[in-house]
């Protein structure tokens, strides 16, 4: 039995894992849920693993994949939905990363959240969010992968409340989820038009169609751009970037976990893994503007100039991610498939260290602002030296990882004739190590600012640290150029393999002097930025006040402060719906619709009081006069009218007898 | 309607009778025991329950027609039998039906004035609203129709709250205006039809085109009122407000898929030629219904309110999918019905057990009681995102299987209904955020009890539907199919051949999408082309509707 066949059981397990902790992790295993959910993590790390292993021996195998599915429901005669897997090479990797990364954040969190609120949850929510993740890059069709996608949205909403009692916080987890919503509403039509055009939610016959030009071209269109929608949103694209920084609020492991290394890659995930798809749709081939591409670009370097002025040392965090996130999708929009899915590969690594690394000092200073901090060095040496490998891997320093990745992607852009996203793409890189090292210095360099007494942290929280810095630093070289690049030979599904030989501008480029230069400008610009951050953040050479006296540089910083006033934009967008637009719906709900429908029903009871009154005063005065003119006949009635029931009954018999025999004797 | 009864025996009267016979039962209980009064409902409509169970494992799949058919004369002389059946749109509506009428009655302890006569009240009411989806005969629909309105006046007018009797009055005013057009258009359909009320004699008759527009619009109207469908929507939220849980709960879960099951039963395979007509007004007010509400939802300080306008935006998707009339849509429409009743009947269940402990409906006197009650709040947020249509739970295959239906004959009118899915999320969170979450600052609700027992007895059971049904929808989905196939059918077959004649859009083999397209842009240049001959003809024939041209104009209503 082939061992990939088995990776249906990697949700699965993680689901009954949080069924487990869920139901049982107060009662039998009193509080420590993890012992319901670790288990399920190693085991899936470990079947990942041996995935991996399967798929290294077998580069046929690695391309082509396994799949199983089987039919969930069916619909009339031709609709099917199904449930079912496809692990290749690249599925293998995402497993592996997800589950080491939520394998290391479990552990960390035993340290972490020890002592918590709703410790339980918070296991069952983790092992949950695994799940979730794995049923999207396990799955083979989009509609299961849409399930994978909301379980995400679902517990990304519940961890970033976690603390709930605090309103910004449950404020957050909104944000989320609702802008990831709207998204997901680009998805949604996106997976509908994908049904329509193609028939299918299979990835691989939709890529296949696309391919083949069997997929209508404006429907195509369509159907990329609304899924692209879906993808600004769960993996914090400009515009719609702005709810990650907010969901910094979520305890350091789910930052780490969901909002660094997993979730936020989902979308990555989904334009890597339908990329011939949009590359046909979005003509990346042939242009050298593409909305993939621009979006890309564009959230990449704004990201990073936001990273500047944060103070609060998660922020940093948060909007290099959104940073590199943009360096991961123009990297698919230039057509580098390997170096963008390679990047997502060693970010999530060095990202969720320099996460985890956050949050032991935070748990150690209990502060997130940087300007309580500093010092640290001497006083917390693992999660410093921790740190400093995370942060040279994320500036891309010889020989960290990211330097493999983001090289690769920046040489590609260059080769691909997408000049002007290489440019961009150097300057994020400079802007990077900027930040990067401003953090470091405000935090770990100089003197301790802050009141506390901070101290290092437990091993079950510098475990981790160590164990994740290890392939944060080496673990670039198995995506070394050229012919060294044993990722893109083992990660590479066949479809994309056949996109690249299709389209030549899309062939590896060869490893000549150029790619040296090319490395070699990138690395320099990244040491000029740490040179500068060393500069102005810890020799301090610069005059202090800059920022306020030089009018340029105070309104540039004002403008980043305020997140070029996005937050405001979209506030300003809600609140204006809740507000007049709201009150205005509810205004004319009550006042209009309400007040017609009101009016009508006076109306037809005013209608009916003026029928009553004709009723009374003119009909029945009618009678009554013309009772008037028979006085006579009204005598006698009157005479009749004795009000005696008896009588009046008998004179009813009486009258009902005649007109009976008067029937009788009419119909004969 | 060819269909034995199984087993030989009149299920679906007895469906119907039992609770009649309960409520007589009950009417025997000794004053001043209120308790047992209760226990006794609770069992005769668990027992309902248990026929109803019996009726889903019976039912035949992959039919679409009445099964379980009894028939019996009633009036001959006017042509109204007693005949009764079921089909894949009503067999879950009866089961949603006898469902809820347990679980309301469980949940009714709270009830203290009156226990005998409310759970009279409650047993007729789910005779009634049994007999509206099985009755098999125009008139008798009609006057389990009309019936219905008693017991529930009854229930909102006496055990409601402090607005109580201008909700009842407001309320019965709406409904009974709505079916005096109902009761016009019936006889007009019976009359016409030659005086056969059955709906095997009245689907059977081909009505004129002005017959059909007249009819049409006099059954659906009534049936938009008690949808409701914007903009005839406003007595709802007064009802809902006023009426106590259980009233609020089946009026929700229930009344309201009598409009819509109406519409599917009737409005559309009857007067097939005015449906086709007709149906970009009511698409446009589905749409109009579901972004509406939700905004109005939005505002809302009163949490039932609240929920009432979630139940207009959620129907407004419910009628998009019925009115894009495709079988995908109606499958879509169908199972939303079902879903609306779970996720809808168990928020008003769980706001319900909110005023119990508090006595107010204001969201404002609320505020971080997830920590004091944390059972109920997780539950809440089980149902809240049930009803916010998250993937894994009921409400999503229905949405997207209606986009599904409805993207491939009016695309605009899906993509700005999938707008309605995102204010949902909106409205549904903050209320939890403002009920749950923060911190608890009212001294008042630090003494709030948790869920109880009882409480989960209610809930559980909708819980264990909405993860089942969100993950295996195949059971529900196949038998519901073939009986909304019937209906596109008819509909089809209806307009075969006259101006209005639509053919259901390939929904899934367009492996020529080009196709599909092309239809649409050569359906479009025909269209200009009659119109511009229409034109330069002189001829006044106001946009293709008339009844001159008889013959088939090969427009097709899928370029939409």
């Amino acid at each position: 039995m082939q061992i990939l066949e088995l990776f249906w059981l990697l949700p699965v397990v993680n689901i009954i894992a949080c069924l487990l902790a869920f139901f049982f992790g107060k009662t039998v295993s009193r509080g420590k849920a993890q012992v319901w959910t670790l288990p399920a993590i190693a085991f899936s790390w470990v079947m990942s693993i041996l995935g991996a292993v399967a798929v290294i021996g077998d580069s046929h195998l690695a391309h082509e994949g396994i799949t199983k599915t089987y039919k969930w429901f069916e619909f009339g005669p031709d609709m099917f939905f199904q449930m079912g897997i496809h692990i290749d090479g690249f599925a293998v990797v995402m497993c592996l990363v997800v589950t080491t990364i939520s394998m290391m954040v479990q552990i960390y969190s035993i340290g972490y959240m020890r002592g918590e609120p709703r410790y339980v949850e918070f296991y069952a929510v983790l092992a949950v969010f695994t799940a979730g993740m794995l049923i999207l890059v396990t799955a083979d069709n989009l509609f299961l992968g849409i399930f994978g996608w909301e379980i995400m949205g679902l517990t990304s909403y519940l961890l970033i409340g976690h603390y709930y009692e605090k309103r910004e916080n449950s404020n957050a987890a909104i944000k989320a989820f609702i802008t990831t919503k709207t998204g997901d509403v680009g998805l949604i039509i996106g997976a509908v038009v994908v049904y329509w055009a193609t028939e299918t939610f299979n990835f691989g016959a939709v890529n296949a169609k696309a391919l083949e030009g069997e997929f209508h071209a404006p429907l195509l269109l369509v159907a990329c751009i609304a899924l692209f929608i879906g993808v600004i949103g769960k993996s914090a694209q400009f515009p719609l970037h702005t709810w990650l920084p907010d969901a910094m609020a979520g305890p350091t492991p789910v930052s780490a976990l969901i909002h660094a290394a997993t979730m936020v890659v989902a979308g990555v995930y989904l334009v890597a893994r339908m990329w011939p798809t949009f590359v046909t749709a979005m003509n990346v081939h042939i242009a050298n503007v593409n909305l993939i591409a621009l979006i890309g670009a564009i959230t990449a370097i704004i990201a990073a100039l936001l990273a500047l002025v944060q103070f609060d040392l998660k922020k940093v965090l948060a909007y290099s991610t959104v940073s590199q996130l943009g360096y991961m999708i123009f990297a698919l929009g230039i057509g580098a498939w390997g170096a963008g899915v390679f990047h997502l590969f060693t970010h999530a690594f060095f990202k969720a260290l320099l996460f985890l690394g956050a949050g032991s000092v935070i748990h150690s200073v209990h502060s997130n602002d940087m300007r309580d901090m500093g010092g640290l060095r001497r006083i917390m040496p693992r999660t410093y030296w921790t740190w400093i490998v995370g942060t040279l891997a994320l500036c891309g320093v010889f020989p960290m990882a990211g330097f493999f990745s983001k090289d690769e992607i920046l040489a590609s852009a260059y080769h691909n004739g997408y000049k002007w996203v290489w440019a961009i793409g150097l300057a994020v890189a400079f802007l990077t190590a900027f930040y990067m090292f401003r953090a470091t210095h405000l935090t770990f360099h100089k003197n301790y600012r802050g009141h506390g007494h901070p101290h290092e942290s437990e091993g079950l929280i510098t475990g981790p640290l160590i164990f994740l810095a290890i392939p944060s630093a080496i673990i670039g070289f198995i995506g070394a150029p050229g012919s060294f690049n044993l990722f893109e030979k083992w990660a590479t599904p066949a479809a994309v393999e056949e996109t690249i030989a299709k389209y030549p501008v899309l062939h590896p480029h060869p490893v000549d002097t150029t790619t040296f230069v090319l490395a070699g400008i990138s690395v320099a610009l990244a040491l000029l930025g740490v040179l500068v951050a060393t500069v102005v953040f810890y020799w301090e050479k610069t005059p202090g006040d800059i920022v306020e006296r030089v009018a340029p540089i105070r309104y540039l910083h004002r403008f980043l402060a305020n997140k070029y006033f996005l937050d405001h934009l979209y506030g300003g967008i809600v609140y204006g719906i809740r507000k007049p637009i709201a009150d205005a719906c509810y205004w004319f709900n009550q006042n209009v619709i309400d007040q017609v429908l009101n009016l009508t029903a006076a109306g037809t009871l005013e209608l009916g009081k003026g029928t009553y009154l004709f009723d009374q005063n003119v009909l029945d005065g009618f009678y009554n006069g013309s009772a008037v003119g028979t006085d006579r006949i009204g005598g006698f009635f009157r005479k009749i009218q004795t009000g005696n029931i008896q009588q009046y009954a008998a004179v009813f018999f009486a009258a009902m007898a005649l007109l009976a025999l008067a029937l009788v004797f009419a119909v004969r | 309607m060819s269909e034995a009864i199984p087993g030989g025996f009149p299920l679906l009267s007895i469906l119907i009778f039992l609770p009649v016979f309960g409520a007589l039962a009950v009417a025997f209980v000794p004053k001043g025991r209120g308790d047992v009064a209760r226990a006794l409902g609770t069992a005769i409509s668990a027992s309902t329950l248990g026929l109803a169970v019996w009726l889903l494992i019976h039912f035949e799949n992959g039919v679409g027609a009445m099964q379980f058919v009894e028939a019996h004369e009633w009036i001959p002389s006017l042509g109204v039998g007693y005949r009764l059946g079921v089909d894949g749109i009503s067999v879950f509506l009866v089961a949603l039906t006898t469902l809820m009428f347990p679980l309301a009655l469980v949940a009714s302890g709270h009830v203290t004035k009156r226990v005998k006569h409310y759970t009279i009240f409650m047993l007729l009411l789910e005779a009634t609203v049994l007999g509206v989806f099985l009755a098999n005969d125009l008139f008798l629909f009609f006057v389990f129709w009309e019936a219905m309105l008693v017991p529930m006046y009854f229930l909102i007018g006496y055990w409601g709250s402090a607005g109580r009797v201008r909700a009842a009055v407001k309320f019965f005013i709406f409904t009974a205006a709505g079916s005096a057009f109902l009761l016009a258009a019936i006889i007009g359909a019976g009359v016409i039809a030659g005086g056969d009320f059955s709906y095997a004699g009245i689907f059977g008759h081909d009505y004129t085109l002005w017959a059909q527009r007249l009819l049409f619009w006099a059954f659906t109207i009534s049936f938009l009122v008690k949808v409701p469908t914007f903009p005839l929507h406003t007595w709802l939220p007064d009802a809902h407000t006023e009426a106590p849980t259980a009233g609020s709960v089946i009026l929700a879960a229930l009344l309201l898929k009598m409009g819509t099951y109406g519409l599917i039963r009737f409005s559309l395979p009857l007067f097939p030629r005015a449906a086709v007509e007709a149906v970009p007004v009511l698409l446009t007010l589905s749409v109009i219904g579901i972004i509406y509400a939700a905004l109005v939802a939005i505002r809302q300080k009163d949490f039932k309110r609240l929920v009432a306008y979630t139940s207009v935006s959620h129907l407004g998707f419910i009628t998009l999918g019925i009115f894009a009339i495709t079988t995908t849509g109606l499958t879509g429409g169908v199972a939303q019905m079902i879903n609306h009743g779970l996720t809808t009947g168990a928020l008003f269940f769980l706001v319900g057990m909110l005023y119990e402990r508090r006595h107010t409906r204001l969201i404002d006197d609320y505020g971080g009681i997830r920590r004091q009650v944390p059972i109920l709040g997780g539950v809440f947020l089980f149902v809240v995102f049930a009803s916010a249509g998250l993937p894994g739970l009921n409400g999503f295959i229905g949405e997207m299987l209606t986009l599904f239906g409805t993207i491939v004959v009016h695309r605009w009118w899906a993509i700005t209904a999938a707008i309605g899915v995102i204010l949902a999320a909106i409205y549904l969170l903050w209320m939890y955020q403002r009920l749950f979450l923060g911190p608890l600052d009212k001294p008042e609700n630090e003494k709030m009890r948790d869920m109880t027992a009882t409480d989960l007895v209610v809930l559980v059971p909708l819980m264990i539907l909405m993860l089942v049904l969100g993950i295996y929808p195949k059971p529900m989905l196949e038998r519901i199919e073939p009986s909304v196939h019937e209906v596109v059918v008819a509909v089809e077959a209806g307009t075969a051949g006259t101006d209005q004649a639509y053919v259901e859009p390939e929904q899934t083999s367009p492996s020529n999408p080009v196709a599909v397209v092309e239809a649409a842009e050569h359906a479009e240049a025909e269209q200009h082309a009659k119109e511009a001959a229409a034109e330069s003809g002189g001829h006044a024939e106001s946009g293709g509707h008339g009844d001159s041209a008889g013959s088939g104009s090969g427009h097709t209503e899928g370029g939409r």
